[in-house]
């Protein structure tokens, strides 16, 4: 064999640069063509194809057969005829001169098209639990389908030995993944946009309709950068996902252990829930849950329930959303500098960079750990605490070893790690065990306290809160923001969110109640008082601070704390008005009544005025009946009469004290205690954004025109209790005035 | 030229290559061989760029390679286990390359490929090991690298195959000037390829050294002689080796031919001749003397 004489360059020819940043995108898709088609299927069928389906849907239940049978409380225009009508878009009328009225036509016309409407939007923007899914899963395929060829040691040293940069090649790559779904995604939408306009939608917003489902492109950028981030840490695919369902899922978990461990030893926490909250925020699928609440609000933004909500949750969407976008832009740099320094030889392994693994390793066991130990804690015993904590910290952290050294046997080889891992979580177990930050038996000084709220078990304030929590469900008639339609996220009525006590004797007198319930209660068994015989009576009080802070905390009150709390807070007019929303109605939008009757009360039914038609007298308690006697009053009584009464009801609540309220709830045992039992009738109040939305349910489309009874209508959402005490005189004085005596 | 310079690879607590200095010439055939974990594999990764060198350098051509684009157009690397892209067929390999490398040759691709027998349009994952070895050594010579490093490409093809691809290698070294650099574990397989050859032991370089250079300084001798004439032949001869069966002696040593055969004529021996060495029993020689094992080293035994 002859050689060439070596030649001596020492500049090397400038070449160009090779491969472009096209060609390698195009690569990459041809390489992945299954994900490309599966993103297609997916979306088509999530998009037009559903649009087609839901529309066609509706279409078809406005089809007259259909409507009438499952609508036969609707009143159908008499010269109808059933064989000949058919509802179409087009709301042309079948039957010549003697067919169908053409405003029920016209009704059930529009009616289609905002059924059609409103469903087309539910499609695109408003039906947020599907597209999630579909958003969290395409992310993770996504990623690992285009970065997965770096667990794969004959991939790598193809890949990595051809002539071309790591920075082009990690972006050709990550670009490529979001293409994929872009691409399906934009296509989906367009598809579904025709086919809403096939249908004839009206109205669909469709600007609205881009910005959402930019949105959550956005959120899909973000769990996507996570997940390839934590793919170039990992060395293996197995790692990889579980370094993805780390990464996911290790935010949310440190969260709800601490929250765990804090409702487990802290008793005076209301909500454990704190600032650790905010370590969800750590998961990329923490911004997609929080955002999907808000778009199904946007279908019915016209609203003005609606857009009250949306005003509220805005601000916090918008800070969700930025956060998304940040994070999404820090994640593609980070993972670019770990594409680069990724050693190729990590390709096999477990994880690429060393030292991220100590770090897992002590947060999965630490966290594991203080999850096994709550077992201990709800045996109520301190060694079993301990031992569960410890056997816990350890065995994960083998664990972990095994997973990260990839051989059993090195289930130990980091001893000092695993020392330091085992006394962090017997630690902290023990900080909370013996509440070493004091959280558990903290009260604010008056000083810090902006205004406070509170909320007693046996004070019946659940049954006061309807008139509230009608505004909050519907809107409120008074300043013009009733909508019949019910909002149907309302929260729960919390007594507590519109309580402002800002008075100093109030603060105090909650102060001196907080400080009585942490010396009966403590931190040991709450049952001792009761097994004493002694009755305690739940009190949440909530602090807000002038920090901007808000501490919520509960106790249990003995009798005579309670009595010494509420002498105080019956008599301040911010607890009143709180507790009694009814105090803030005005007369004009008096609601209804009803009254029930207790055994002890009767009414002499020959003293009340028939109505005609309504057979009130039927309605009479008679000494012997099995059921709960109901007298609905609004037959009875007219607006004057209801106006009458409301006044003096009011009266009766501002004037009620602590020692007028009895309540058949406040004593347990009456023959042991040598109590008389106590029965009262009392009122019931159906407020009136409850009785127009219950008229709406009813008509249909109508509210207020047509005045409906009590019994018309039939069940309610929303009513008050009121007991009628013996106090309560201007309210027994109106019924009496009005033929109604009660003992 | 590619210069390594303490070139030192680890992975955790094993040092695959410990302070390596060489240099592999352009237009030489260069050989490196080793046993198994001697870090052959090692050195072609650095040299290709897959492996960033924790200490030392590797450059070619006085630029270093690790992510060097201008660089990495200059060779192309065929691993030990060559990857394709999935569900493609030999064409589409073309294809990829030819995005990759401005030099790469499509006619010579396919002309190539019809030499062998590969058709272009069946799907690599259909081929035998050995095809898929010929398929990966037709891309290198189409890409028109200046060099070609080769992962263990000579293991496991057979006889008529090794030697087509060695005649394509000397063609593509004649016409360009290509500087292959091949790691083996067998001696055998690269004696009649390679020029220069390097001994990988443990991550370190045991010798390197040009064939020619070794085969010219080292002889073996078959004779018999007279009697009495065995001292005289070893106060004159440079015996680094010798073997007796009965009256036949072997003698390796080392010295110019010319003047080996003036002192054999000298020994009036009954017999003697002159047989060459192979390549294997040159490297057992030196590495003998420099107190390995050489058997247990590169045959394994």
């Amino acid at each position: 064999m002859t050689l060439k004489s070596s030649s001596s360059e020492n500049n090397l020819k400038k070449q160009k640069s090779g491969i472009s940043f096209a060609e390698l995108v195009r690569q990459n898709i041809r390489g992945n063509l299954w994900l490309v088609l599966l993103a297609f299927l997916v979306m088509l069928f999530n998009y037009p194809v559903n649009m087609a389906m839901q529309l066609s849907g509706v279409q078809q239940s406005f089809a007259h057969r259909g409507y009438v049978m499952t609508n036969d409380s609707y009143s159908v225009p008499d010269d109808l005829d059933p064989n000949s009508f058919t509802l179409s878009g087009d709301s042309s009328v079948i039957g010549g001169a003697d067919g169908p009225t053409s405003v029920f036509v016209a009704e059930k016309t529009n009616e289609l098209s905002e059924a059609l409407t409103r469903t087309a939007k539910d499609v695109l923007f408003g039906d947020a639990s599907l597209i999630m899914f579909i958003v969290a899963v395409a992310a993770a395929l996504c990623a690992f389908a285009m970065f997965r060829y770096l667990y794969s040691r004959q991939q790598t040293d193809f890949y990595h030995s051809l002539p071309v940069s790591r920075t082009k090649r990690f972006f050709a790559n990550y670009v490529s993944g979001i293409l994929f779904m872009l691409v399906s995604y934009a296509l989906g939408l367009l598809g579904a946009v025709i086919a809403a306009m096939f249908f004839q939608t009206q109205g669909l917003m469709l600007g609205l309709a881009l910005v959402v489902n930019a949105h959550y492109m956005l959120l899909f950028l973000l769990i996507y950068t996570a997940t390839v981030a934590a793919m170039l840490l990992a060395g293996s695919l197995a790692v990889g996902v579980l370094a993805a369902g780390w990464l996911w899922s290790a935010g949310p978990a440190a969260s709800a252990v601490i929250m765990s461990l804090k409702e487990t030893h802290f008793d005076t926490l209301y909500d454990a829930a704190g600032t650790e909250q905010k370590l969800q925020y750590l998961s990329p699928i923490k911004y997609l849950t929080e955002y999907t609440y808000y778009p199904h609000l946007l279908t019915d933004m016209d609203k003005p329930v609606y857009m009250k909500r949306l005003t509220e949750i805005g601000p916090h969407i918008s800070h969700v959303l930025t956060a998304a976008l940040i994070l999404t832009l820090a994640g593609m740099l980070v993972s670019l500098w770990l594409f680069q320094k990724r050693a190729s030889e990590s390709a096999g392994g477990s994880i690429a960079f060393r030292p991220v693994k100590p770090f897992v390793r002590i947060i999965t066991a630490v966290l594991s750990a203080l999850t096994l130990s709550m077992i201990g804690t709800g045996l109520d015993s301190l060694a079993w605490t301990m031992f569960f904590t410890v056997a816990g910290a350890v065995i994960v952290h083998a664990v972990m070893e095994i997973i990260i050294q990839q051989d059993v046997r090195k289930l130990f080889d980091h001893k000092p790690e695993l020392l330091i891992t085992v006394i962090l979580s017997v630690g902290i177990v023990l900080g909370f065990q013996y509440d070493v930050t004091g959280c558990n038996r903290y009260v604010p000084e008056t000083e810090d306290v902006s205004s406070a709220a509170v909320s007693v078990s046996n004070m019946l304030t659940d049954d006061t809160g309807a008139t509230a929590l009608a505004r909050e469900a519907y809107g409120s008639l008074a300043d013009g923001s009733f909508s019949p339609e019910e909002f149907d996220d309302y929260s729960y009525d919390d007594v507590k969110k519109r309580m402002k006590l800002t008075d100093a004797e109030s603060i105090e007198a909650l102060r001196k109640a907080a400080f009585a319930g942490l010396s009966e209660w403590g931190t040991q068994n709450t049952w001792e008082g009761y097994d004493a015989g002694e009755q305690t009576f739940y009190t949440v009080i909530n602090w807000r601070l002038k920090n901007g802070r808000e501490d919520r905390r509960n106790y249990y009150l003995t009798e005579e704390a309670l009595k010494e709390l509420m002498d105080v807070l019956m008599g301040a007019e911010a607890y009143k008005e709180a507790v009694y929303p009814i105090l803030s109605v005005n007369g004009n939008d008096v609601g209804l009544f009803g009254l029930q009757l207790s055994g002890n009360d009767r009414i002499d039914a020959t003293d009340l005025p028939l109505i005609a038609g309504t057979g009130v007298q039927d309605r009479y308690y008679n000494a012997g009946a099995n059921v709960s006697p109901t007298l609905n009053l609004d037959g009875l009584y007219s607006a004057d009469i209801r106006r009458e009464l409301l006044e003096a009801l009011k009266t009766d609540l501002r004037e009620l004290r602590y020692e007028d309220y009895d309540t058949e709830w406040l004593s347990m045992e009456y023959a042991e205690r040598g109590i008389e039992e106590k029965h009262y009738s009392y009122l019931i109040y159906i407020p009136q954004e409850e009785v127009l939305a219950a008229q709406y349910r009813i008509m249909g489309n109508s509210y207020g025109d047509k005045p409906l009874s009590i019994e018309d209508i039939g069940g309610y959402q929303f009513y008050d209790i009121y007991p009628i005490f013996d106090s309560f005189t201007h309210v027994k004085e109106v019924l009496s005035e009005h033929n109604i005596k009660l003992n | 030229m590619i210069e390594a310079r303490a070139l030192t690879k680890r992975f955790g607590d094993i040092t695959a290559l410990d302070n390596i200095t060489a240099t592999i010439r352009d237009g030489e055939v260069f050989g490196l061989i080793g046993t198994n974990g001697a870090g052959k594999s090692t050195f072609l990764r650095c040299a290709a760029g897959i492996y960033l060198p924790d200490e030392g350098t590797v450059e070619i051509d006085g630029a270093g390679v690790y992510e060097n684009v201008a660089v990495k157009q200059h060779f192309f690397f065929i691993s030990d286990e060559q990857f394709f892209i999935p569900n493609a067929a030999s064409a589409e390999m073309g294809q990829f390359y030819r995005y990759y490398y401005d030099g790469f040759d499509m006619e010579r691709f396919r002309k190539l490929l019809k030499e062998f027998g590969l058709d272009e349009n069946r799907k690599i994952s259909t081929f035998s090991k050995g095809m898929k070895k010929q398929l990966s050594v037709i891309l290198a010579l189409s890409a028109g690298t200046r060099y070609i490093f080769c992962d263990e490409t000579f293991d496991g093809l057979d006889p008529v195959m090794r030697q087509a691809v060695k005649s394509l290698f000397a063609e593509a070294i004649e016409e360009r000037g290509m500087t292959p650099v091949i790691a083996s574990h067998n001696l055998r397989e690269l004696e009649d390829i390679c020029d220069h050859v390097g001994l990988l032991h443990r991550g370190g370089i045991l010798l390197s050294r040009d064939i020619d250079e070794l085969k010219l300084g080292v002889h073996k001798i078959q004779c018999v002689l007279q009697e009495g004439m065995e001292e005289e032949a070893k106060k004159q001869l440079d015996i680094i080796q010798s073997e007796q069966r009965g009256r036949l002696r072997l003698y390796i040593v080392r010295g110019e031919e010319t003047e080996i055969r003036g002192v054999m004529n000298s020994l009036k021996p009954v017999f003697y001749e002159l047989i060459p060495l192979s390549l294997e029993e040159i490297f057992i020689t030196e590495t003998e003397v420099a107190g390995y094992d050489i058997k247990k080293l590169i045959l394994g035994e």
